[in-house]
């Protein structure tokens, strides 16, 4: 990597700003290159030698996303919209108690406009 | 010209150009979130995919959407970078190793843009074309949908929890952002001197004697929207600092500028979406505040620093360019770990160690100043309910943000958001730092140790991707671990925030008075700011303290 | 005519003082009387509601076992503040509760078992005698003087009065007859006279008193949304806190700076959010308490805290902002009369006049006389429509102008055409003009002027309005006169808004309107036809006079029927959540100041540039912990007395309140740590050993 001084990097680190693998893989790189030049008569024998663990990147991949996906539906039941938020079941059911009482003790209707928020107790 | 003025004219200059260019972006994004107008050649894609444009998705099948649409686009990837020997344009490079396949393919579908390889030594023009800058627009254009359809949802009422159509977000923020302005930024870049072309490599002989080889490629194309989507990944291992893709000052600060835009530009969308421009300016205006915090400290810490070189030399030239100094280094860092990007001019590792840390605590506030493109946007806005919460109570009311009213279960939402970067971060570097596999990683123990595998574990579950460069972490348990923080860290949180987008398109809007409390006023940015410090310096202090600060003291 | 007491100038003068601290000494005695509840309340599985509570005895439990395996002054010092704090969070909440406990008590009394006689098959049938607690709703009881009412029920025949003292504290007794508004009344209070009988509305155990019992001792306090809200934040803080030192146990051992797990349970209980998490409960206990303080019983915690929220309030002309009668404002003489002779013209007529119109014009004049001997009073009557009195050689009238007049033409008078005109435009003023008339020997009978009554509003109430239009509530005037009579009492009194001519069905229809446009809308009432309308409301405030239907509709019951309270209990429900919010806003702040104790003192030992940031300058590593975690117990002992009481509230806006709760609350609770735990070293370093 000393080459790049002539870009002006001050170099202390052979390193790169991203990998410090950068020289190894550039030599590797290189080497497999020819290796692969070498080997193209059986290249997609070579292509497949993480057969195995392609498969598992594979599948923790649509793990992943199957939980995320779970996450979207679990939110949805439990906090997906307000109307279905009820917080406070006890104390709806005096909601709906007092609301009664007062419909027939009063002999007026009174609907729960649903739209509307509040009537809180 | 010394160099304080000169810092402070390229600071002024950038100022100057944003604020040309973001109120005019702003209200063009703000319109193709809102219009109902097509472009023809947005029909044919919508028919091609067979979606219908016009439907209205539920939260729900927004976000089954984006998931969908990024496992996809993980599986090509990962697929590309296993059989890119296979394809034609190779540059006659094996295939990626399967870890490595897989944390390229992760990286790039979450904007993060982490690269554990070198571009121009393991990926051919192909993958870099078709596969890494596809996705360079497109998981650009994901954060960018769902920070739309989270302001729609705030600016809604009564919408039984349906906030936009993702299919149409995506084509239009592609088609209509994205696409024009990298290619305006590339043709810039390209007559400013950054290399644009097909050519495998050139052997040449130096001056010493030795041999170098030169790689082309599409660089100036890549690096427009690497820039602009926030995504930066370089196409070279040197990233903006090679001069290939960022030649001189004057690309450097251009660069920067389409780092900052988009996200800036968001936050000004944001207000005409809800239509009280004053809110959006708020949030543009919090964002500005800890942003220019950063670069404030930064440059500080580069041109005048602590640590015994740097006090000799004057100041902190290590692991910088000469061609930009360390004023331009530092703003580009800042820039670039205040939002999502992770391009780098210079290296982070060789920034002083309280400039590292400021680097460092610019990606655990979460990318929010001003953020990744979109993601920006949604996390000051979790970030401003918590505030709202907060204060909400200390003026007597139930809080509300928008009108929205902050009850149980939205908090629950905002919870969970808030709390899952910093667990990933958290549990990843304890992780990190105690198998043998994460520690063989690191180039150096003790303090500066720390701070590489606390910045690379925050770098990815932030979806940053900048690195301190020293870390190895090229190796399978490195790749699975940041692969998954990068995942977790995006999708999670996504998820949560289009819940909530669902919730407040559902709700009702609160008419506001004098006794609501007020989101534009300057009194709330700056408890916005307070309450971003404090949550994130109370979640990371301890580790900083390990790290950064323990370097900066001795 | 109402029949409403003209209030004396104490009275009006209570009404402006705003939600200020209820005395609140926490006496030792009360803390005494707190201990044994408080220890019952460290059960885990009670514990679990309070997650930042739980953690702190899981880590207290965690260091007891750590300080037998490896005894150190250190651990057990943690240990024992680490348990105190558990203690100290329960015993804020049993101290509030402890406060409703008396009241309970006095309560209770009423509920002791008496037989009832039952009217078996409802009215008219036999009388057969059961147990209170054998009643059910539907059945039908014959109370007489001197027994106690068995149950909650409705009056359906006859007229008795009733002692109610016993549950509202007004000693006076009240009226309750069948039919009509004033037919409910209430398990456990005593007949005085007459014989009425009951249709009971309440099963045992479900009575307005058992209700009562159960708020004011809190035993069935419900979470409010809010503070559930609150919980939720405070335990996501506590999840982030136990990652984070769970994580810088690792952390600290990759830089060789090991640390114990006890210093880090100490870290982490200073870090989570223990002093709002122990005082949240207290919190609301004490809102319902201090509503209770007021004679006001909040039906769920949920109540009080929409009364914070109240966009719109919804005031009754009558009794709220005007005196809830007429009164003379002026009088105003014929030319030609001078004031003082009509002055005395009008006292005269009113002498024989009791109504609050006619003494109120002796008290506007401000004198009184002797009528002339063998004066025959002429008292109102609504036939006549005037008052006055008879003597040889003269007579006064005063009273409807369309009936003096007459009263003049048949005396031989006339009416000036100037009263003519100043009594229409009183009337048109909203006021009621009384004219005033003398008929002197055989003198043809002479109009002397004119008395203006008007609807007074109240002192002070302007400027109440004004107040709550600072906080962003409008205010709307619901009365039952015409509209340019309410427009001007309204413009007079500051209100926002009136309905005039108001039914019940407006009532409702206006509620809705308001509440479609996301405004909350509070108001008060107590007859059977408010009773939709209180249900509607978000906050209902149902008068202890009213009806059974309007206590059931309502979310609150006012025992003193005072519907100026509404403003009131904005007022407290608008403090409970400011009361959290500053005390969160504390407790977070609160952890700076502990980072700055804690964390140089934990590895100070191998990064000795750290000492820097001990700026405080703790005498010693194990100090600054110990003293942190005392401090973090103190506080919560320190705060209980304004958990309980509440913040000091003032009527502002919300800027104005924000930036004065952040400066007190948010600035502080990061400087008061500072002092407390460098206080707190300084005796802690004394200790030996450690």
């Amino acid at each position: 990597m000393r080459t790049r001084t002539g870009y002006g990097v001050c170099v202390r680190h052979e390193k790169s700003p991203r990998c410090q693998e950068t020289v190894k893989v550039v030599r590797c790189g290189r080497d497999r290159r020819k290796g692969s030049v070498n080997a193209a008569g059986n290249g997609p024998m070579r292509v497949w030698n993480g057969g195995v663990s392609d498969l598992i990147y594979i599948l923790l991949t649509l793990a992943c996303f199957a939980g995320l996906a779970l996450l979207v539906g679990l939110i949805d039941r439990r906090l997906g919209s307000p109307e279905t938020a009820t917080d406070d079941v006890a104390d709806v059911a005096t909601d709906v108690a007092t609301d009664v009482a007062a419909d027939d003790a009063a002999g007026v209707s009174v609907p729960h406009d649903s739209q509307v928020p509040g009537a809180a107790r | 010209m010394n160099a304080t003025l000169a810092a402070v004219l390229q600071i002024l200059a950038l100022v100057a150009a944003l604020a040309l260019s973001v109120p005019l972006l702003g209200r063009y994004l703000a319109h193709i979130y809102t219009s109902p107008q097509h472009l023809r050649a947005e029909t044919v894609a919508y028919k091609a995919l067979k979606v219908d444009a016009d439907a209205d998705q539920h939260w729900r099948s927004y976000a089954m959407s984006a998931l969908g649409f990024s496992l996809v686009g993980v599986l090509f990837l990962f697929a590309f970078g296993r059989l890119q020997n296979l394809l034609p344009l190779d540059g006659g490079f094996d295939p990626l190793p399967s870890d490595g396949a897989w944390n390229t393919a992760v990286s790039f579908v979450t904007n993060t843009n982490w690269q554990w390889y070198s571009g121009e030594a393991a990926t051919g023009h192909l993958i870099q074309m078709a596969g890494l800058a596809v996705q360079n627009f497109v998981s650009a254009a994901v954060g960018l949908s769902v920070a739309a359809a989270f302001a729609r949802g705030l600016a809604r009422t009564r919408h039984q929890g349906r906030i936009g159509n993702f299919w149409v977000d995506l084509v239009r923020t592609t088609l209509r952002v994205l696409l024009p302005a990298a290619f305006v930024v590339a043709i810039v870049l390209v007559a400013a001197g950054a290399v644009q072309n097909l050519h495998s490599v050139h052997e040449m002989s130096t001056l010493t004697g030795g041999t170098q080889s030169l790689t082309g490629g599409p660089v100036a194309s890549q690096e427009a929207i690497k820039e602009l989507g926030t995504n930066g990944g370089g196409f070279y291992n040197a990233n903006s600092a090679h001069p290939f893709e960022n030649p001189d000052p004057f690309t450097n600060l251009l660069e920067i500028w389409a780092i900052l835009v988009l996200p800036f530009s968001m936050a000004w969308a944001f207000g005409l979406i809800v239509k009280d421009r004053r809110q959006g300016g708020a949030v543009l205006s919090t964002m500005a505040v800890l942003l220019t915090a950063g670069i404030t400290l930064l440059t500080w810490a580069e041109m005048a620093g602590p640590g015994t070189a740097p006090q000799l030399a004057g100041a902190a030239m290590e692991g910088k360019e000469t061609r930009f100094g360390e004023a331009a280094t530092a703003l580009f860092a800042a820039a670039t770990t205040g939002t999502s990007t992770g391009a780098v001019n210079g290296m982070h590792e060789s920034l002083t160690a309280p400039g590292g840390g400021v680097a460092l605590f610019g990606m655990m506030l979460g990318e929010i100043a001003p953020g990744g493109v979109g993601s920006g946007l949604y996390g000051m806005l979790m970030l401003a309910v918590v505030t709202v919460f907060l204060c909400g109570l200390m003026v007597g009311r139930t809080p509300e943000y928008l009108g929205k009213k902050i009850s149980r279960d939205e908090m629950v939402l905002v919870a969970v958001y808030i709390l899952t970067t910093p667990i990933l971060v958290l549990v990843g570097a304890a992780i990190a730092l105690t198998a043998p596999a994460g520690l063989a990683g690191l180039s150096t123990d003790g303090p500066h140790g720390l701070s590489e595998a606390l910045y690379a574990v925050t770098s990815a579950a932030n979806n940053n991707g900048s690195a301190f460069a020293g870390i190895t972490s090229g190796t399978p348990f490195w790749n699975t671990v940041l692969g998954l923080l990068m995942l977790f860290g995006r999708f999670v949180p996504m998820v949560f925030v289009l819940a909530l987008a669902g919730r407040f398109a559902t709700a009702n809007r609160l008419p506001d008075n004098a006794g609501t409390l007020p989101t534009h006023r300057p009194l709330f940015v700056g408890l916005l700011t307070g309450v971003a410090l404090v949550v994130v310096g109370l979640t990371f202090v301890p580790a900083l303290m390990l790290g950064p600060i323990v370097e900066s003291l001795s | 005519m109402t029949q409403t007491p003209v209030r004396t100038p104490e009275e009006h003068t209570e009404h402006h003082t705003h939600v200020e601290a209820t005395p609140s000494v926490l006496t030792a005695e009360q803390i005494a009387d707190a201990v044994p509840g408080a220890l019952r309340k460290l059960d885990p599985r009670k514990l679990v509601a309070t997650p930042v509570m739980l953690v702190v005895e899981i880590g207290a439990a965690a260091t007891t076992v750590m300080s037998v395996l490896d005894p150190s002054v250190m651990g057990w010092l943690v240990t024992v503040w680490l348990w105190l704090t558990v203690v100290f969070g329960a015993l804020a909440e049993s101290v509030a509760e402890g406060r409703g406990k008396a009241q309970a008590a006095s309560l209770r009394a009423l509920q002791t078992e008496t037989t009832a006689r039952r009217l078996h098959g409802g009215l008219g049938g036999a009388e057969e005698l059961v147990a209170s607690t054998d009643l059910r709703s539907g059945d039908v009881v014959v109370v007489e003087a001197g027994e106690r009412i068995p149950s909650d029920g409705d009056v359906i025949e006859g007229v008795a009065s009733v002692d109610e003292s016993a549950v509202t504290g007004e000693s006076a007794p009240v009226i309750r007859e069948s039919g009509g508004d004033r037919c409910a009344v209430t398990g456990g209070t005593l007949v005085l006279s007459d014989r009425i009988v009951v249709r009971i509305t309440s099963d045992p155990g479900h009575s307005f008193v058992d209700r009562m019992i159960a708020l004011v001792e809190g035993s069935e306090r419900q979470r409010t949304p809010n503070e559930i809200a609150l919980n939720v934040l405070l335990t996501s803080l506590t999840v982030i806190f136990v990652v984070v030192c769970w994580s810088l146990y690792y952390l600290a051992g990759y830089s060789d700076a090991h640390q114990s797990w006890l210093v880090l349970t100490a870290l982490l209980v200073c870090l989570i959010p223990t002093t709002i998490g122990a005082l949240l409960s207290a919190i609301g206990i004490a809102g319902m308490d201090r509503l209770v303080r007021r004679n006001v019983l909040a039906m769920s915690g949920r109540a009080v805290e929409a009364a914070g929220d109240v966009d719109v309030l919804l005031l009754d002309k009558t009794g709220t902002i005007t005196y809830g009668n007429r009164q003379a404002y002026e009088i105003i003489p014929v030319t030609g009369v001078t004031l003082t002779g009509a002055e005395n013209a009008a006292v005269l007529a009113s002498l024989s006049d009791q109504t609050p119109e006619g003494r109120s014009i002796l008290t506007l004049v401000g004198r009184s006389m002797g009528g002339p001997a063998e004066a025959t009073m002429v008292e109102f009557s609504a036939m006549t429509r005037m008052s006055g009195l008879d003597s040889p050689g003269l007579s006064v009238r005063k009273g409807a102008a369309s009936a003096v007049a007459a009263w003049a033409k048949e005396n031989g008078g006339q009416v000036p055409p100037e009263t003519a005109v100043v009594v229409s435009e009183i009337a048109e003023s909203g006021g009621t003009p009384l004219v005033v008339a003398e008929h002197r020997n055989s003198d043809p009978a002479r109009v002397l002027g004119v008395v203006h009554l008007k609807d007074v509003v109240k002192d002070g109430i302007r400027e109440r309005f004004d107040e709550l239009r600072a906080m962003g509530i409008k205010t709307v005037m619901i009365t039952g006169d015409n509209a340019a009579t309410a427009r001007a009492i309204a413009k007079e009194a500051g209100v926002d808004d009136v309905l005039a001519e108001a039914t019940p069905e407006d009532k409702l229809a206006l509620i809705r309107r308001e509440q479609r446009g996301g405004r909350m809308v509070a108001m008060c009432g107590d007859g059977t036809n408010d009773a939709p309308a209180l249900a509607q409301a978000d906050v209902g405030v149902a008068m202890n006079t009213g009806t059974t239907a309007a206590k059931e509709a309502g979310n609150m019951v006012d025992l003193d029927s005072d519907p100026t309270k509404l403003i009131d209990v904005v007022e407290i429900g608008k403090q409970l959540l400011i009361t959290r919010g500053a005390l969160t806003t504390f407790s977070v702040a609160n952890d700076v100041a502990k980072y700055f104790a804690i964390l140089p003192a934990m590895f100070v030992g191998v990064f000795p540039a750290l000492d820097v940031l001990n700026i405080m300058r703790l005498s010693s590593p194990e100090s600054a912990i110990v003293s942190a975690v005392v401090f973090n117990a103190l506080i919560i002992v320190g705060l209980i007395p304004l958990a309980l009481r509440g913040v000091r509230y003032r009527p502002s806006s919300a800027s104005a309140l924000l930036r004065r709760n952040l400066l007190l609350y948010g600035v502080g609770g990061l400087i008061v740590p500072f002092v407390g735990i460098k206080l707190l070293d300084l005796v802690i370093s004394l200790i030996p050993g450690l």
